[in-house]
């Protein structure tokens, strides 16, 4: 039941946990990712004429948020990344379990995707878009987004030095670790 | 197992990871900053409807605004 009165602006607050999820895994960085998420959150509101009723508000946001991160916030992340060889060598004190998967590893080898290759995988892989929803917030062909899933996921699996009979296993703890590896580094 | 079904196996369990490290994000709560910001940006536009106005119409992010650099 829409009408005429009712405002888009009322459903953006919805979006803002899968907004900070997106930044954070764009950034690694929780307080880089929550200044992201404001620009993102005022352009938005600037420009809800933009947004066309009863499409992906959600996908309208990423839109927004992806723009702000590839023409304002990559270089920021850039500076912070440089104290990640000391969070990785405190992450690598953690108990080995058999011989499998560490955060470490798996934290480290998203890091070491390309900010395409990441942003595609999360799109796909974790939000739950489809190929055409996250090719259209990535303003790319549909085919792009699949050719970056697919290379993500390999390279992960190489960074990982993975065999593919082995088992990915990593506790609670551990996956908080992947969107945002660096919070006390901020 | 084939190759092809532990290489899609290992994918969907990459997935997972990813999926699930995304939704703990999603469900925390959202920081006040984010609905304070909501209130005043609806604030703003109702104080410039009714009067002029003389206040910068957005509030700048709190990083420092170096692209220009």
């Amino acid at each position: 039941m829409r009408d005429k009165n009712v405002d888009p602006r009322d459903e953006i607050v919805e979006h803002i946990g899968a907004m900070r999820a997106f930044a954070m895994s764009l950034t690694r960085n929780s307080a880089l990712a929550d200044d992201m998420v404001q620009d993102a959150l005022v352009k938005a509101w600037s420009k809800i004429h933009t947004f066309e009723a009863g499409t992906n508000m959600r996908a309208w946001l990423f839109t927004i948020l992806r723009n702000t991160y590839y023409s304002h916030h990559r270089k920021a992340r850039r500076e912070v990344q440089d104290s990640e060889g000391e969070l990785s060598g405190a992450l690598a004190q953690k108990p080995d379990h058999d011989g499998r998967l560490q955060m470490r590893d798996f934290n480290t080898a998203f890091g070491q995707l390309t900010d395409e290759q990441r942003e595609a995988l999360i799109l796909v892989g974790a939000s739950g878009f489809s190929y055409e929803e996250a090719a259209e917030a990535c303003g790319v062909a549909v085919g792009t987004i699949k050719s970056r899933v697919n290379r993500a996921r390999a390279r992960l699996a190489q960074l990982m030095h993975l065999e593919e009979d082995e088992k990915l296993e990593l506790t609670d703890v551990v996956t908080s670790g992947i969107v945002s590896d660096n919070q006390s580094a901020a | 197992m084939t190759h092809n079904a532990k290489r899609s196996r290992l994918q969907s369990e990459i997935d997972d990871n990813l999926r699930k490290a995304f939704d703990e994000v999603v469900k925390q709560d959202v920081p006040d900053r984010f609905l304070n910001l909501l209130d005043q940006l609806r604030a703003q536009e109702t104080a410039q409807s009714g009067e002029t106005q003389t206040r910068s119409p957005v509030p700048q992010p709190a990083h420092g605004d170096d692209d220009h650099a």
